[in-house]
């Protein structure tokens, strides 16, 4: 046991020492959470103004109660953005449509507060044959609806009234209208029945809404640089085997097993050791909220690091040269990053590629980070993305052993 | 007394290829035993078989009477290997490299660094032992490589050819640590290819070649099974089939070899032989270029023995 520890040390010694280490352990990722964060902040910000359709109000008259209400109760809907524009800036309505954001375009006819009770109508372009479009005119519409009886009602209301206890004036009863259409549109709002509605995430693409870029390049570059930098210790093991210190071991009283399992322990440390100081730097450097939930992150890191401990045993057991793990790293560095989501959102990508990609070790790894920074979920949600972790973990682990075995003879 | 290494019908394969064929020795507890023989004899295979770095195909060995298949673990305790490569690692300094090593041969604290200064002094690298390994020359790499064999203070030594590749200082360096290390009473296992070495140190050899051991025996017992015969070497200056022929047929010449201009022949009285010699090479308009006579050594027990040079 103590000769196991010993090789643990050594390996330990060998890794810090080394200056290429702390390069691609540290230094690298740091660097280059910083620079995709700053590409995927300007993405972001570019989403955010695209980000929702615009529904264009052509008014004739601008800043009536009527119109606030409008524009606030399209705004609620959470589907639509709204921009007001004076009718007589853009007589033809069409002209909007040239705007990509706009899709739907209402004109709302002069005086249209009084144009209601004369029934006049307002008129709604919307391209039906679009999603988009569907949903502009079934808001509105739903909104019009319920505009239309809280003025019938408060009118109801007014005029009778009117009829027991006359206004001197037409200013008046107006004044009284709008306080009383006021009070009919806060009682709508304070309904007597509720409905909450909780969504429980059953697919990553649930609820997956990136409020920082660096909620993404933070873990993505943890991932990335996690995995390249088992160049460094795979070379030890390789090493190992080219300078035949491998084989002196042997020759002591240190069994096979104990150098396999003191090698994977060491790897298992760095990577730990790594993870720990990069995601303490995401979360008070880049303000990734990974501290939210401190066990399931750990969780993360532990199952992470056993699978890149696994990969890294398997290389310094297949690869016949230090130029080999390099090839072989930066492989699994290049295949399990893009396809484990570290550059780009898996949410984005297409259907066929998600659902290849959604199962990769990489993936998985993801997916158990942002469950807790992104989608803000409790620890049980990373029990399932580290449960696959620990399967890959023992399949690299066993297609190692075996193969070490092998090459015993 | 106790053997320290008794091998029997040890056999190693690797396909077609019979790296060791049914090998039997026995190594007496505190003397130099050197393995001889040329480059792929099958000296390494054997300390692999012996350091349990494989399994032998069928035999065994048993160190100090502990079973290389059976107690591979007791075994390898007793033992300090030197393999023929320099097994260190270079980004580690000369000391730390001991200390780890020291370690994995279950030495711990004090006496581990105590032992440490005393390996570093016997190697003459105490000024440099902080320097990492990498940043040492040939010769000094080898003194390293064989101070982590000596640290746990085995019974028994095993030396790879530890001289391959070193200058002549460090080659006197080492073979003068295998003699002091046997006065320390440790037992010494050491293959060359060197028969010089194998001369000067060891208390028995054992001539190999292809996988089997064609000779063992003190160095007087070898020589003599080649009848203490003289070997000539010379040097034709054309070729000279026809002369090699009729030397053959000299008086007191028992074998005569060809290796491209060199010629080698064995003589009970290498004085008696040449003016035939001479004669010989005059009849038929050869020219004999140089001519050297060497007393009965190794290499004419080799060549007696298997038909070729040792350094072949």
């Amino acid at each position: 046991m103590r000769r196991l520890f010993d090789i643990v040390w050594k390996d330990i010694c060998q890794t810090v020492r080394s200056p290429m280490a702390a390069l691609f352990l540290l230094v690298m990722p740091l660097l280059f959470t910083t620079f995709f964060g700053l590409i995927f902040q300007g993405a972001a910000d570019e989403d955010a103004v695209s980000e929702k359709p615009v529904v264009a109000l052509v008014v004739g008259e601008e800043e009536t109660p009527i119109l606030n209400e409008l524009r606030s109760l399209i705004l609620e809907t959470g589907e639509l953005n709204v921009e007001v524009f004076a009718a007589s800036d853009y007589p033809d309505p069409c002209v909007l449509f040239e705007e990509q954001s706009v899709i739907a375009v209402l004109v709302l006819p002069e005086n249209f507060y009084f144009s209601l009770q004369e029934q006049i109508p307002a008129t709604l372009y919307v391209d039906e044959t679009s999603s988009e479009g569907q949903t502009a005119l079934y808001t509105i519409q739903h909104i019009f609806s319920q505009e239309q009886i809280l003025y019938s009602t408060s009118m109801a209301a007014m005029q009778a009234v009117d009829e027991q206890l006359p206004y001197s004036s037409d200013q008046e009863f107006q004044a009284a209208f709008e306080q009383v259409l006021a009070k009919a549109n806060q009682s709508w709002d304070e309904k007597a029945i509720t409905v909450s509605m909780e969504r429980t995430v059953s697919s990553a693409t649930d609820d997956f809404h990136i409020e920082s870029a660096y909620d993404q390049s933070s873990p993505g570059m943890l991932v990335q640089f996690t995995i390249s930098g088992l160049m460094g210790i795979a070379i030890i093991f390789v090493q190992e085997r080219r300078t035949k210190t491998m084989q002196r071991m042997l020759t002591t009283a240190t069994s096979r097993s104990t150098i396999l399992i003191a090698h994977s322990l060491s790897m298992f440390f760095i990577i730990v050791a790594q993870q720990i100081i990069l995601v303490l730097s995401g979360h008070f450097l880049f303000g990734v909220d990974y501290l939210r939930e401190p066990l399931a992150i750990l969780l993360v890191i532990v199952a992470f690091a056993l699978w890149v401990g696994g990969m890294g045993v398997l290389m310094g057991v297949t690869a016949k040269n230090e130029d080999q793990v390099v090839l072989f790293s930066l492989i699994a560095m290049f295949l399990f990053t893009a396809l484990g989501g570290a550059w780009f959102t898996l949410e984005g990508t297409s259907e066929t590629f998600y659902a290849i990609a959604r199962h990769t070790p990489g993936a998985q790894v993801m997916r158990g980070f942002q469950n807790i920074i992104v989608r803000k979920q409790g620890f049980s949600s990373v029990l399932e993305p580290v449960g696959m972790l620990f399967l890959y973990a023992i399949l690299f682990y066993i297609a190692a052993i075996l193969i070490f075995k092998k090459n015993k003879e | 007394m106790e053997n320290a290494i008794e091998a029997k019908g040890l056999k190693k394969f690797y396909k077609d290829v019979k790296a060791v064929n049914g090998v039997d020795f026995t190594i007496q507890t505190g003397e130099i035993f050197s393995l001889l023989g040329p480059n792929g004899a099958g000296k390494t295979t054997i300390i692999n078989l012996l350091t349990g770095l494989f399994p032998p195909n069928a035999g065994d060995a048993f160190i100090f009477g502990n079973s290389i298949k059976k107690e591979p673990l007791k075994a390898k305790a007793l033992m300090g290997v030197v393999p023929q490569e320099i097994a260190l690692y270079e980004d580690l300094s000369a000391r730390e490299n001991l200390v780890f090593w020291g370690k994995l041969y279950g030495l711990r604290g004090k006496p581990l660094q105590a032992r440490v200064d005393e390996v570093l002094e016997l190697i003459g690298l105490r000024d440099r032992q902080r320097q990492r390994v990498s940043k040492y020359s040939g010769g000094m790499k080898r003194r390293v490589n064989i101070g982590i064999a000596m640290l746990h203070l085995p019974k028994l030594v095993v030396m790879d050819e530890p001289t391959v590749g070193i200058d002549p200082q460090s080659r006197r360096h080492i073979m003068d640590n295998v003699l002091a290390l046997n006065k320390q009473g440790m037992t010494v296992l050491y293959t060359t290819h060197y028969m010089e070495e194998a001369q000067e140190l060891s208390d028995h050899i054992a001539i190999m070649d292809q996988g089997k051991i064609v000779a063992s025996g003190t160095h007087a017992e070898l020589v003599k099974l080649v009848g203490e015969q003289d070997r000539v070497e010379l040097t034709l200056s054309q070729d000279g089939d026809k002369v090699l022929k009729e030397w053959k047929k000299v008086k007191g010449v028992s074998k005569v070899d060809q290796d491209g201009e060199r010629i080698t022949l064995l003589a009970t009285d290498s004085n008696a032989v040449l003016p035939d010699l001479f004669r010989i090479a005059n009849q038929f308009n050869a020219r004999i270029s140089s001519i050297a006579i060497h007393e009965p050594n190794l290499e004419t027990v080799f060549l007696h023995l298997t038909g070729k040079a040792l350094r072949d």
